[in-house]
């Protein structure tokens, strides 16, 4: 597998097989936990029929949502849960209703079996992207709005960029990533750690080709522009209160072709929510990989070694039976 | 910061199936076989990039591929529905014919009997009586379930994996060393299969007292074990295997079917009946008769073919009870293995230290789909304390004292298919289970022999 | 193989085929007890048991030392690292190697000390057991295959990480 999958395959099996069942005139009670990248955690299940909590609704049922990255979400849409949720609601195609939050959980739908179609399911196992496209909307609507300026203007060259940064914060140790429009472009800067040492060290060769690469290989001079710092950049070095020595910049300039049409836009969001994930996989598979190489070296060196062995004598004087056992005479 | 509790990971990786799932769950999320298809390199290099990104897209236009997409790998547990049709269309990686990422270019689970379809890939497992035997493969399966599959990254999930009892120590800091330095993973905590399933057995009813102690008959597709286990440690001297399992109950039927000369005589109706309609009987005599007598307890399976078109009726007869009846008289379907089910479980039990046998016999706890017949437990129950009370009489008349009996009690509870998954999820989501793990950073101080110990979980309440 | 290879290796070859001249000794301290003398704590030593140890330097970054004694003869080794990622995946690689020492008979589970990557011990028992011819070519292949397989694993990287860097970018190109 090269590239993760943009949606979650779980939501769509779990939902699939609910589905299924239902129109079978079977209906399965679900009560399952599907989490996701960076402390997302769903909780489908069957809902109760209101006012007799011990019967089951088998025709609907309830997706849960939550993840460390709803706090700072929240502060982009200025802490107004209802302007977020209509947000997902409309990325839904507005088949979902909100239903009363679960406990412990950010966020809850409610779906009805009686009409979920195929497509609602990809779009419900895609729910997590769109959740987090919210401040990429915002950013590129506040691009649009300082391009018209700028055209307005008619000054050559004016580059006029927002004073906004929106901050998600999707991990712990203040690992996430950062937004700022301007009137040509859209920066992305990732903040990420690495937990080990010799994760850094690859790391930073991953970086360094992610920088490269643009300049080397002509075919993908129109991807975003990536830069690398372990200081903060200056577009958001006044929101970065506090920095940490393992801290790791990584810039993506994001310009006005990745988001041309909505569905340019939500590809490029999709993959740049995934950039973390992409990564330290990758780390991780290449890790696997010199594990591989090493057990095969383990196994010529071993063979290397074998050969100083002094092999015991040849018992041809020896008589064995037919499944090889040694004859011992007395 | 309840953020931060993420479930426990807990995967249980078989010879046949792999079971993985989040602890807190009921059952596993995905059960699929232990298999990987990798590439040959004999790849023609264009062959298979034909559909790029039919998911990422937003509109979803051909709901077909979409559907195979999502059965692929579902959760029921004997799952036929691979047909080839779907196969160019739903397996694409952007990797064939690039040369140097051979090891990303692979597929596990039920897309890899898919992918094992195409001349470019080659199947394999990499599990062998229940122990790992290609380390290679297996890093990669699991790279691939945590990623693909359950989407979570191991940095911030624990997990509890499973070995069969008797695998050596070193199996298990070769398991530390892939999920340590490959991973990353947050905590490891490795059980034993049939102490799981003595914990996946406190969900019953029966059981009061939580205790972990019992004999575990774990039978899956492949082999039968009887293990005991006393107070959470296996007694590895007294385990004993059966070759009958479930392919064995399988065949059976398909043999029977073969000489009754039925219209479709296939493995898959074969597994299909043996699920549907077989349970065991008290006394095959008298259930030979009562068929005899009574021509309802004949059944009919019906067979339809992909597109629904044509039907075919296959009679299920004496089977239904005959079949599972191998497990109990063994010299009806094999040659040269002929010692019953209940006697194996007493003779282990008797080659058991004798403070642990009332317990042994007191908590005979059932695990694996095998197990799964009806009246199966109660059958095997019967059964050995037949046995028991026949030696009880016995030496009873030799010393002319009076026992105090022994208690025999199977336990069958509805958990028992994925008993072993199940009980690893009960034990990883209590608040303990934390604690029980070995983090990175012990890893990183001690090393892999850590992994040769783990602290026995007691969730006595 | 580059120019001053050659030598360093043909020095050890010859140094490791001069010391591995081991003989059975019964230890002189405890009764009933055969240890490989060089192993035994510095206090203890015996002086006339031990030989001169031979140190063999190719530059800062390659050297081996050879520590001989009537019984057992230890060799350490630096491999090369010349920079972060080079020491990182040494330190993968011999880590890998001791953990599966059982098998290596002579691969000893630790180095001596952090100035060297991986160390072997041979006794006296192997010798025996094995042709000690044999067993230096072992250790010579093994020193020249291991520059390889370091280099080749970061050769490894550096191309899985374009690829991995490309790829993600390519799918910026609609």
């Amino acid at each position: 597998m090269l590239h993760l999958p943009n949606e979650n395959l779980l939501i769509q099996k779990t939902l699939y097989e609910a589905l299924e069942k239902f129109q079978q005139k079977t209906p399965i009670i679900i009560d399952r936990i599907v989490t996701d990248f960076d402390f997302t955690q769903y909780h489908l299940s069957t809902v109760t029929i209101p006012g007799n909590e011990a019967e089951l609704d088998e025709s609907k049922v309830l997706l849960s949502y939550r993840s460390k990255a709803w706090a700072s979400l929240l502060k982009t849409a200025d802490s107004d849960v209802s302007k977020l949720s209509s947000f997902i609601l409309s990325k839904l195609n507005n088949k979902f209703e909100l239903f009363t939050t679960e406990q412990s959980y950010d966020f809850t739908i409610l779906i009805d079996l009686n009409t979920l179609e195929m497509g609602d399911i990809v779009q419900l196992s895609l729910i997590k992207i769109h959740i987090l496209s919210y401040p990429f909307i915002q950013a590129i609507s506040e691009y649009e709005s300082l391009n018209a300026e700028v055209l307005k203007s008619e000054e050559e060259g004016k580059i006029l960029t927002s004073s906004k940064i929106y901050h998600i914060e999707n991990r712990p140790n203040h690992e996430g990533f950062y937004i700022i429009a301007s009137s040509d472009r859209i920066t992305v800067i990732f903040n990420t750690k690495f937990q080990d040492y010799n994760d850094q060290i690859f790391g930073k060769v991953f970086i360094q080709e992610f920088i490269d690469s643009r300049k080397r290989n002509r075919a993908i001079q129109s991807s975003p522009q990536v830069l690398f710092s372990t200081m903060p950049p200056l577009e958001i070095s006044k929101s970065v209160t506090k920095t940490n020595e393992d801290d790791h910049f990584i810039t993506f300039v994001l310009f006005p072709r990745h988001f041309s049409n909505k569905e340019i836009e939500f590809l490029s969001i999709a993959k740049i929510l995934q950039f973390r994930n992409y990564f330290h996989y990758h780390i991780k598979c290449s890790k696997a990989y010199l594990h591989s190489r090493m057990r095969y070296r383990v196994g010529t060196f071993l063979k290397v070694l074998n050969r100083a062995k002094i092999e015991e004598e040849s018992e041809s004087g020896v008589k064995k039976t037919f499944s090889g056992k040694k004859m011992v005479s007395f | 910061m309840s953020y931060l509790n993420n479930p426990a990971v807990v995967m249980d990786n078989g010879t046949g199936l792999t079971k993985l799932g989040f602890a807190g769950n009921d059952s596993p999320s995905y059960v699929f076989p232990t298999a990987i298809a990798t590439t040959t390199g004999k790849s023609t290099g264009s062959s298979t990039r034909t559909v790029d990104q039919s998911f990422s897209n937003l509109s979803v236009s051909d709901s077909n591929t979409s559907k195979a997409y999502l059965t692929s790998n579902s959760t029921s547990a004997t799952n036929f529905n691979s047909s080839a049709t779907h196969s160019s269309a739903i397996l694409s990686n952007h990797l064939s014919g690039k040369r140097g990422t051979e090891d990303l270019d692979f597929y596990i689970g039920n897309e890899a009997l898919l992918a094992s379809q195409s001349q470019q890939y080659s199947l394999s497992y990499p599990i062998r009586h229940g122990q790992v035997e290609n380390w290679d493969h297996m890093e990669r399966f699991w790279e691939n379930s945590i990623f693909k599959y359950l989407r979570t990254e191991p940095e911030d999930h624990c997990f509890l994996l499973t070995e069969p009892p008797l695998n050596p120590p070193e199996n298990r800091e070769q398991v530390a060393e892939i999920f340590f330095e490959s991973f990353n993973c947050a905590g490891l905590y490795i059980a034993v299969q049939a102490v799981l399933a003595l914990a996946a057995s406190w969900s019953s009813p029966k059981v009061t007292d939580r205790s972990l102690t019992g004999t575990v008959i774990d039978s899956g597709d492949g082999v039968t074990h009887v293990i005991p286990v006393a107070e959470g440690y296996v007694i590895g001297s007294a385990i004993k295997n059966v070759p009958i399992a479930g392919r064995d109950i399988t065949n059976f039927i398909q043999q029977i079917l073969r000489d009754r000369g039925e219209l479709d005589a296939s493995l898959k109706t074969a597994e299909a009946i043996k699920q549907e309609f077989c349970y065991v009987a008290p006394d095959i005599v008298k259930e030979f008769n009562k068929y005899d007598r009574d021509g309802s307890k004949f059944a009919q399976y019906i067979v339809e073919n992909q597109d629904k078109t044509s039907r075919k009726l296959i009679d299920v007869g004496y089977e239904r009870f005959l079949a599972p009846e191998i497990f109990f008289n063994p010299e009806i379907c094999s040659s040269d293995f002929l010692t019953p089910l209940p006697t194996l479980v007493d003779e282990t039990i008797r080659s058991c230290p004798i403070d642990v046998r009332k317990g042994l016999y007191n908590n005979i706890v059932l695990s694996g789909g095998s197990t799964m017949f009806k009246d199966f437990g109660r059958r095997l129950q019967r059964d050995v304390k037949t046995i028991v009370n026949k030696r009880i009489e016995h030496s009873e008349q030799l010393s002319g004292t009076k026992s105090t009996g022994i208690d025999v009690q199977v336990v069958s509870h509805r958990r028992q298919r994925n008993a072993v998954w199940f009980g690893g999820s009960l034990l990883a989501q209590t608040g303990e289970f934390k604690s029980y793990c070995h983090t990175k950073a012990d890893y990183d101080e001690y090393g892999p022999e850590i992994v040769r110990t783990f602290s026995l979980f007691n969730v006595a309440q | 193989m580059s120019q001053s290879l050659k030598p360093y290796l043909s020095t050890v070859e010859a140094s490791l085929e001069a010391c591995i001249n081991l003989a059975n000794f019964p230890s002189q301290e405890v009764e009933r007890h055969n240890r490989p003398e060089v192993e035994v704590e510095v206090a203890r030593q015996s002086a006339e048991l031990l030989y001169q140890p031979i140190h063999i330097v190719r530059n800062e970054f390659e050297k081996v030392l050879i520590e001989p004694s009537v019984n057992s003869l230890r060799m350490s080794i630096k491999i090369k690292q010349s920079d972060e990622i080079e020491k990182i995946l040494v330190h993968k690689f011999t880590n890998f190697l001791e953990q599966r020492s059982d098998s290596f008979a002579i691969l000893r589970r630790k180095p001596i000390s952090d100035e060297y990557s991986i160390s072997f011990l041979i006794t006296n028992k192997h010798t025996e057991t094995m042709k000690s011819k044999e067993l230096v070519k072992f250790i010579i292949e093994f020193m020249e295959e291991v520059d390889k397989e370091i280099s080749e694993m970061k050769l490894f990287l550096n191309a899985r990480a374009r690829f991995v860097a490309e790829q993600y970018l390519t799918e910026f190109i609609y």
